[in-house]
């Protein structure tokens, strides 16, 4: 690896720490959605953190957010919706809160790729998106550890 | 393998033919394409070479459309005619077509009428024309799939967008 790539991945490390307030907050957010029940919001939240530790494409975890946002479209009244809730205090539907960080991480790593013309955007886009699940994912549970005891 | 900018662009490529299609589409979520429909489409395109998609599903299925039209005047079938017709014009000569050749050699030009040689001509011409399909062929089978995928998510995405602010209207 070159100096000035292991100089991107530090940067990336020390955005990912400057943008842990807002994964705490998503965090929050999620589990109030979602819920700590293992057998139904638990595993949304299980689901997307394996999307995006073993995506190769970086859309594949857009897409992935996307497409539960459409199954839940047109479902019954009284069926628990997750990814198209309105959270409290939002006015935006949970899955585009995650679609929103998502774009934001992609932009800042199209940003940092401009440094060197190897850099993909996309890969450094995986790296960033596999730090900001493990602030969101630690939050979450971090969560249900202090609310359901 | 696909490059990554064959991988953005292809993205871009769907992304903007769904974004098209919504700002044409008669707007109310009952009136656009079902979900069902959307997912019959992944399936096709997932395990069949997209000239198989565009003939056994896409064209066929706005065929059915356009005839439904005719007899009950329902805006969904105007809708979803619209909606295959863009498909195709996408497959056909649209961003998707535009992506595919972008790799490729320039498309053969057809002989000049008039030329000494014309029947040798032609003759070369049409074979450089099928190998160049071919190639075009080969490049969106590798394409479409992704390109699929995208196009249904997307819109997918979207009907949870138009059924929440439809929700929110009430």
């Amino acid at each position: 690896m070159k100096a000035i790539q292991t100089d991107v991945y530090a940067q990336m490390d020390r955005y990912l720490d400057a943008r842990w307030p807002n994964s705490k907050k998503l965090g929050q957010t999620l589990y109030t959605v979602f819920g700590g029940q293992e057998n139904t919001g638990m595993a949304q939240m299980r689901r997307l953190q394996n999307i995006v530790a073993t995506a190769v494409r970086f859309y594949d975890i857009t897409d992935y957010v996307k497409n539960q946002m459409g199954k839940e479209v047109g479902s019954q009244r009284n069926k628990q919706r997750y990814w198209t809730a309105i959270p409290n205090g939002y006015n935006q539907m949970t899955g585009t809160l995650v679609i929103e960080d998502l774009e934001q991480l992609l932009n800042t790593a199209q940003d940092l790729a401009k440094s060197d013309p190897h850099l993909c955007p996309y890969t450094l886009a995986i790296y960033l998106a596999k730090g900001w699940i493990r602030q969101v994912m630690a939050e979450y549970l971090f969560q249900r550890a202090i609310q359901e005891g | 393998m696909l490059s990554t900018s064959d991988q953005a662009m292809i993205q871009l490529a769907a992304t903007q033919l769904v974004d098209d299609f919504l700002s044409k589409a008669i707007g109310e979520l009952r009136h656009l394409p079902a979900k069902s429909q959307l997912y019959s489409f992944l399936q096709y395109a997932q395990n069949y070479s997209p000239d198989i998609v565009m003939d056994e599903f896409v064209i066929r299925q706005r065929e059915r459309a356009l005839k439904a039209e005719e007899t009950s005047r329902n805006p969904q079938y105007r809708n979803l005619a619209e909606w295959y017709g863009m498909l195709q014009s996408d497959y056909q000569r649209g961003r998707l077509a535009q992506l595919a050749e972008a790799h490729l050699p320039p498309e053969p030009e057809k002989p000049k009428k008039g030329s000494e040689n014309m029947q040798e001509e032609l003759t070369q011409y049409k074979q450089a024309r099928k190998h160049w399909q071919a190639l075009r062929a080969e490049r969106l089978a590798k394409l479409y799939p992704l390109y699929a995928r995208h196009v249904a998510y997307h819109m997918l995405y979207n009907y949870a967008c138009i059924e929440n602010s439809e929700s929110t209207r009430r």
